[in-house]
């Protein structure tokens, strides 16, 4: 072997280790490069805000207009965690999202139910029951100010006015607007459940009823549990229908989370700011245990 | 127990018409294989056996009683499933338990049920683990046990092997012979396996467009297929049908082919022929090398250790040998060979309807 063939061999691995180090360096490089857009996006609508949020906790306004913020540090999470109203709003808002997430699952389930039957027709009741999803808020909110206008409206009813019934009207509100939703939501589950499935149970005697309760909802599980937290989440988020439908009252009778945070945002923007992170550690908490029990009931197929 | 009558039972949808003309009884307690080619009709038969489908035409009967309108639940038949359908969230003994539940039996006699139907499937060591922890051929055993647990009237059963390995499909084979055997149970089993057929029936009813061909039982439709159909379906490799002519000289029956001129009246009745065109059809394995006989090209050869197929040119078709036991030297493509040809062996179709004509030999 010449001495030129020995340098050029050597050559090689070293080269090989400089290229694969390079190599190595460039995909990191290129796996940034993809993920700059989203991450931008992120820091600027997401990461950036919540961030500010936070730090305004600890900030009051000054005292006088155009006065810097003042420090007012944990005294201000204090304050707000101990106010009785505020507990009455978290209340108020649980049972909002109770009021609107078991009907519409319960109901998206069963219509999604009726509609998957092979019957003649069924397309038109599957476009019928979709529709809520094309409309928005306002929209829904509009409908149902209508219907329930005491005056001239369709169900002719008062209650708006009233404190128990305003906050059931802004729940049928919301169940009716999410409804569409998890109508679609169930309906692609309920046809992903093989035929073989239900003409086994239908031959080993089960009949509509029990076909449903033991056979199509443990196979159709995780699109529940997917339903249900997508339901909560939205419900804990409900604003357009109250501004639209009550502003917050009658004598604060619908105002939720998100409406009280609103309404706190120039008089009391440190109350808000501690609202808004109170709002957003629940729902990721809750979305945490929704997932933790329900994984250990749902069946995920093999 | 019960017979399963199909009475001139049809079956359409749209245009296509799946099941047409269908007259077939399944005797009390038989094992009743249905074969035949995928979109034969046969799956739709046995669904309207179960009551998932409804036959457009024509009356199914469970013992004395139509069921048409009968709807699956009130039947008294099981099913087992290509898939196996087994419900994936519950246990191997809530699966077996779940058609007892559903007709509302007592909890100790379900318990006593499920216990028997597992051991008799040697299930009982698997009683809590899930579908999804058991392999093809244990979940095959847990839908024919959740099939038997009730002591229906009838077993349908669809395809229920075809999921299986090879190896795994003789063992089950047996072991579903036994259980028909310890039931004593009508099985209607659905297949396009003829192997299955032809191991397991008591009879076979073999299907194709919609229609029956032909039910016997299984030496029966091997010896004596009742037309180029059944002929060409059964047998692996299958058998060999190629046109002919016969010529009729006084009692003298002659078959030409290729050149070769044999005598038929050994096996045929002069008043069952008539000269002219005719489908001779021949089993691979009654095609013999030999000196003299139908000469015929090689086109290839396939050994399989155990036997060997020589195909074949001959007189512009194909032919397939199937030589047992082949020891020596087997011929190589392109090489000429003659095969003798047992007059005893020779099947014969009509040119034209396909259908076997008589010979001698029937009954």
């Amino acid at each position: 072997m010449s001495l030129s063939q020995t340098r050029m061999s050597l050559n090689d691995g070293a080269g090989t280790y400089f290229r694969s180090r390079r190599a190595r360096v460039s995909e990191t490089l290129w796996a940034y490069a993809f993920l700059a857009p989203s991450l931008v996006i992120f820091a600027v609508f997401v990461f950036y805000p919540l961030i500010r949020t936070a730090h305004q906790t600890f900030y009051q306004p000054g005292l006088y207009p155009d006065a810097p913020q003042r420090y007012i540090g944990w005294e201000q999470w204090t304050d707000v965690l101990g106010d009785s109203d505020f507990h009455a709003t978290i209340l108020r808002t649980l049972l909002l999202s109770l009021m609107t997430v078991l009907p519409a699952l319960v109901l998206g389930l069963l219509l999604a139910w009726l509609v998957n039957q092979p019957l003649r027709g069924m397309s038109l009741f599957r476009i019928v029951f979709s529709t809520p999803v094309a409309t928005s808020v306002a929209v829904a909110s509009l409908v149902f100010l209508i219907l329930l206008n005491p005056q001239g409206g369709i169900l002719k009813v008062d209650w708006l006015t009233r404190p128990t019934p305003a906050l059931m009207s802004v729940a049928l509100t919301n169940v009716w607007q999410n409804l569409g939703i998890t109508f679609i939501i169930i309906l692609a589950g309920l046809q992903s459940v093989p035929d073989d499935l239900i003409e086994a149970a239908k031959i080993d005697g089960a009949g509509p009823w029990r076909r449903l309760r033991s056979v199509i909802i443990p196979t159709i599980s995780p699109t529940l549990m997917f339903a249900f937290v997508i339901l909560t989440i939205v419900s804990f988020q409900t604003f357009g229908q109250i501004d639209i439908l009550t502003q917050g009252g009658p004598q604060d009778a619908t105002r939720v989370i998100v409406y009280d945070i609103f309404t706190n945002r120039g008089s009391d923007p440190g109350a808000a700011a501690v609202k808004s992170i109170v709002l957003f550690g629940g729902l990721v908490l809750l979305t945490f245990i929704q997932f933790a029990a329900l994984n250990r009931r749902v069946h995920y197929g093999d | 127990m019960s017979s399963v009558t199909f009475d001139r039972v049809r079956k359409v949808y749209g245009d296509v018409v799946a099941v047409d003309d269908l007259s077939l009884t399944v005797d009390d307690g038989e094992f009743m294989v249905l074969l035949g080619p995928s979109g034969c009709g046969k799956s739709t038969a046995l669904r309207m056996v179960a009551g998932l489908e409804e036959p457009t035409s024509g009356d199914i009967a469970l013992g004395n009683q139509v069921v048409n309108r009968v709807p699956p639940k009130d039947r008294d038949i099981a099913m087992v499933f290509q898939s196996y359908a087994l419900y994936p969230h519950m246990t191997v003994r809530a699966n077996i338990e779940f058609p007892l539940k559903a007709r509302k039996v007592e909890r100790s006699v379900r318990v006593e049920r499920v216990e028997a139907a597992a051991e008799t499937l040697g299930l009982s060591e698997l009683l809590d683990r899930k579908p999804g922890q058991l392999s093809g051929g244990q979940r095959q055993r847990v839908a024919a046990a959740r099939a038997i647990v009730r002591r229906p009237q009838a077993f349908l059963m669809d395809e229920p092997l075809s999921n299986l390995d090879a190896k795994l499909r003789v063992q089950t084979r047996i072991q579903l012979v036994q259980l028909h055997q310890q039931l004593g149970t009508t099985f209607l089993y659905v297949t396009h396996d003829q192997v299955e057929a032809m191991t397991m029936a008591d009879r076979i009813a073999v299907l194709h467009d919609g229609r029956l061909q032909q039910v016997d039982r299984p030496s029966d439709v091997y010896d004596r297929p009742a037309n180029a159909f059944v002929a060409r379906f059964i047998g692996s490799p299958p058998m060999n049908v190629v046109p002919a002519t016969i010529t009729i000289d006084g009692s003298a029956l002659t078959l030409n082919i290729a050149g070769l001129a044999l005598d038929l009246s050994t096996k045929f009745r002069p008043e069952d022929l008539k000269a002219g065109d005719v489908l001779l059809g021949i089993r691979p394995e009654d095609l013999i090398p030999a000196e003299d006989g139908l000469q015929a090209t090689v086109l290839g050869v396939e050994s399989l250790g155990h036997e060997a197929h020589i195909v074949a040119q001959c007189g512009g078709h194909q032919l397939t040998a199937r030589i047992a036991n082949p020891r020596g030297s087997l011929p190589h493509a392109s090489d000429v060979m003659r095969f003798a040809v047992d007059a005893d062996d020779v099947h014969l179709f009509d040119a034209t309807s396909e259908q076997r004509i008589a010979d001698s030999t029937s009954s």
